[in-house]
C-alpha cells in the first residue's frame, strides 16, 4: 500500500518537474506547497533556529527553480530537494556557529524552545497532564541534546531518524561513503543517548 | 569480530543495515553479552526519542514568499530573453537585416581601403607633390577607413621630416599586389617600398646592423635610428639618381651612427635592367626566397614594378650575382662586401623593363 503511494508520488512528481522545465510556475507552485514542510522540518532541526529555517527552505527552493532543468531523474525529486535544502541548512550553521563563538555568551540571552517560538501543544484526551508534561520535558531535553551536536553528525542523524532516509540515500545526498554514514549515525545516537542520560538519569 | 566492533555496529544493526554474515555475527554476540544488549535498547530507546519530536509547522507566509521570489526571477529571465526576442518574427528580421548591412559595409570598405594600404607609399608622393624622402609611413596593421587614412598620409607628409615612428608591418597588406588600375605620379627615385621592421629584439632591423653587443647598446634608442636610417637610406637613392655618389647618404648614416652609437650601414637598392619580360618579378621574388629572404613589399615604382625584400647579409653576394642571370645589375650598395656579420638587411630590387 505504501509503496503503491510512493509510486503514485513520484509520478505526479515526475509530471510537475517535466512542467517546471517547460516553465510551468503553477507546477513549481504545486511542487512548494507539497514540500516546503518537509523541507522545513529539516532545516529547522538542523539550524535549530526558525527563521534560518525559514531562509534555508527559501533558498533550497529558487535553487531548485533555476536548476530544475539540470535535474536529470536519477533520483526522486524529493531526494535531490531534500539534499539541497540539508546542504544549505548544514552550511547556514556551521556560519551561525562561527559567529555565534565570537560572540560572548549573554545570561540573559533567550531559552533555547524545542520550535524557537512558542508554539501551541494541543492537549490530548489519552494523556493525563502529568504524562504530557514528562513528554515535553522528555522532547525539550532531546532537542537540546541534538543542538550540542556537530552540523555533520545533526544532519545525519535529522535524516536517518527524523526523515527514515536509507544509509544509501544519505550518503547520496551528503556524498559520503556508506562506511562514514553509518559511523556517523551510530556516534551521532550515542552522543544523545549520553547527553539524555546525563540530563535525565535512568529515563533510558 | 570484536566486543569493540560490535558495539560499534549495533546502531546500524538495528537499523537493518549490516550484511547477513554481520547481522548472523551479532545476534550470536548479544545472546552472550548482557552490556551490547543493554547498549542496543538504549540505542532503540535514544532513536525512538528523537522520533518524538513533533512536526513542526512552516509559517504560512513562506509558500507565498518563495513563489513570490521564484516568478520574480522566472519575469527577469524571461524579460531580457523578450527583449531579445520579442516579438520574435519582427525582431528576427529587423537583425538579420542589421547583420547583413553591416557585413556589407565591411566588405565594402575594406575592398576601398585595400589598394590605398597597398601603395600607402606611392600615394604619400602624389600628396606631396616632390621628391619626398624615403621614410614612408608604414602600412597600419588595421583596416583603416579611406578618409582616415588620406587625412593620416596628408599629416604624414608635412611632418615626415621630423618624426616617423616605425610600425610593424601589417601581414595582410604586404602580401597584397597592387591595383592595377591604380596610376601613379612619377617617381624620381626607386623608393625603399616597404616598412621597417618593428624595433625588438627578436625582429630583425632595417638598415640597422649593430654586433648583438651593440645591439644591446642601441636598443633604448633603436626606434629613432631606424627612422633617421629610412631617411638616409631614401636620400641615398635620390643622389644616386643624380649621380653624386651618396654623399649625402654617407652624411645622414654618420648622424644615425651617432645616435644610435652603433654601426649603420646605408639600404642597399638594385635596379635590374632585364629584357625578359614581366614574369622576372616572379622569378626574383622565388630567388629571393629560395635565398632565405622574405618579400616585405611588392609595389610598384612609376611602371617598374619594385621589390622590398629582407635577406641576411651574407647572402647578398648569392644575391646579386643570381641577378645578373636576368640581366643588367647597378644601384646603390653594389660594393657592399658581406662580412661575417649575421642578421637581415633590407634590400629595395627595382625591375625595369627593356
Amino acid at each position: 500500500m505504501l509503496r503503491i503511494k510512493k509510486r503514485a508520488t513520484t509520478d505526479d512528481d515526475t509530471r510537475l518537474v517535466s512542467a517546471c522545465k517547460q516553465g510551468d510556475m503553477d507546477a513549481f507552485d504545486a511542487l512548494v506547497r507539497k514540500y516546503q514542510k518537509k523541507m522545513f522540518n529539516i532545516a529547522f532541526r538542523i539550524t535549530g533556529d526558525h527563521d534560518d529555517a525559514c531562509e534555508t527552505v527559501q533558498e533550497a527552493f529558487l535553487s531548485a527553480c533555476r536548476g530544475v532543468k539540470g535535474f536529470r531523474g536519477d533520483s526522486c525529486f524529493s531526494t535531490w530537494l531534500t539534499a539541497i535544502t540539508v546542504n544549505l541548512a548544514r552550511n547556514r550553521l556551521k556560519q551561525m556557529q562561527g559567529r555565534r563563538c565570537r560572540e560572548v555568551l549573554s545570561l540573559d540571552d533567550p531559552i533555547r524552545t524545542e520550535n524557537g517560538c512558542m508554539a501551541a501543544d494541543p492537549p490530548s484526551d489519552a494523556e493525563t497532564a502529568q504524562e504530557q508534561l514528562e513528554r515535553q520535558e522528555l522532547r525539550r531535553q532531546v532537542w537540546e541534546c541534538i543542538g550540542y551536536l556537530d552540523p555533520d553528525f545533526r544532519s545525519v542523524l535529522v535524516l536517518r531518524d527524523m526523515q527514515d532516509f536509507s544509509y544509501e540515500e544519505i550518503g547520496g545526498m551528503l556524498k559520503l561513503a556508506l562506511g562514514t554514514v553509518k559511523s556517523r549515525i551510530s556516534r551521532a545516537r550515542e552522543a544523545i543517548r549520553d547527553c539524555l542520560k546525563s540530563k535525565l538519569g535512568d529515563i533510558l | 569480530m570484536k566486543h569493540s566492533d560490535i558495539r560499534q555496529n549495533l546502531s546500524a544493526y538495528m537499523d537493518g543495515s549490516v550484511t547477513p554474515e554481520e547481522k548472523a555475527i551479532i545476534d550470536e554476540h548479544l545472546e552472550s553479552c548482557p552490556e551490547c544488549r543493554v547498549a542496543l535498547e538504549e540505542l532503540k530507546k535514544t532513536a525512538a526519542c528523537i522520533r518524538e519530536l513533533e512536526e513542526v509547522e512552516p509559517p504560512a507566509w513562506l509558500a507565498p514568499r518563495i513563489m513570490e521570489k521564484a516568478r520574480e526571477e522566472a519575469e527577469t529571465k524571461r524579460g531580457i530573453f523578450s527583449r531579445l526576442f520579442s516579438p520574435f518574427p519582427v525582431k528576427l528580421s529587423l537583425e538579420a537585416a542589421a547583420l547583413v548591412l553591416v557585413t556589407v559595409t565591411g566588405y565594402l570598405v575594406f575592398r576601398v581601403a585595400q589598394p590605398e594600404m597597398d601603395l600607402v607609399g606611392t600615394a604619400e608622393k602624389k600628396e606631396t607633390g616632390k621628391a619626398a624622402p624615403m621614410a614612408e609611413k608604414p602600412p597600419v596593421p588595421a583596416v583603416p577607413s579611406p578618409k582616415k587614412q588620406a587625412r593620416k598620409e596628408m599629416a604624414e607628409g608635412k611632418r615626415e621630416e621630423k618624426t616617423v615612428t616605425p610600425l610593424p608591418p601589417a601581414p595582410s597588406a604586404l602580401n597584397q599586389a597592387p591595383a592595377p588600375g591604380e596610376k601613379e605620379a612619377p617617381a624620381p627615385a626607386p623608393e625603399t617600398g616597404f616598412a621597417p621592421a618593428p624595433a625588438t629584439k627578436s625582429a630583425p632591423r632595417v638598415f640597422d646592423f649593430p654586433d648583438m653587443a651593440r645591439r644591446k647598446e642601441a636598443e633604448s634608442a633603436s626606434s629613432m635610428q631606424a627612422e633617421r636610417s629610412m631617411r638616409a637610406s631614401g636620400m641615398a637613392d635620390e643622389a644616386k639618381e643624380e649621380a653624386q655618389g651618396g654623399s649625402i647618404d654617407l652624411h645622414t648614416s654618420k648622424k644615425a651612427k651617432k645616435a644610435a652609437k652603433g654601426n649603420v650601414e646605408p639600404g642597399i637598392s638594385f635596379v635590374l635592367r632585364t629584357d625578359k619580360g614581366p614574369s622576372v618579378a616572379g622569378d626574383v621574388e622565388s630567388l629571393v626566397i629560395r635565398l632565405g629572404g622574405k618579400i616585405v613589399k611588392r609595389g610598384m615604382s612609376g611602371e617598374n614594378p619594385l621589390l622590398g625584400i629582407l635577406i641576411e647579409e651574407r647572402k647578398l653576394d648569392t644575391l646579386r650575382k643570381k641577378l645578373r642571370s636576368f640581366g643588367e645589375v647597378t644601384g646603390s650598395g653594389m660594393n657592399y662586401e658581406a662580412d661575417d656579420r649575421t642578421g637581415e638587411t633590407a634590400v629595395t630590387i627595382e625591375i625595369e623593363q627593356e
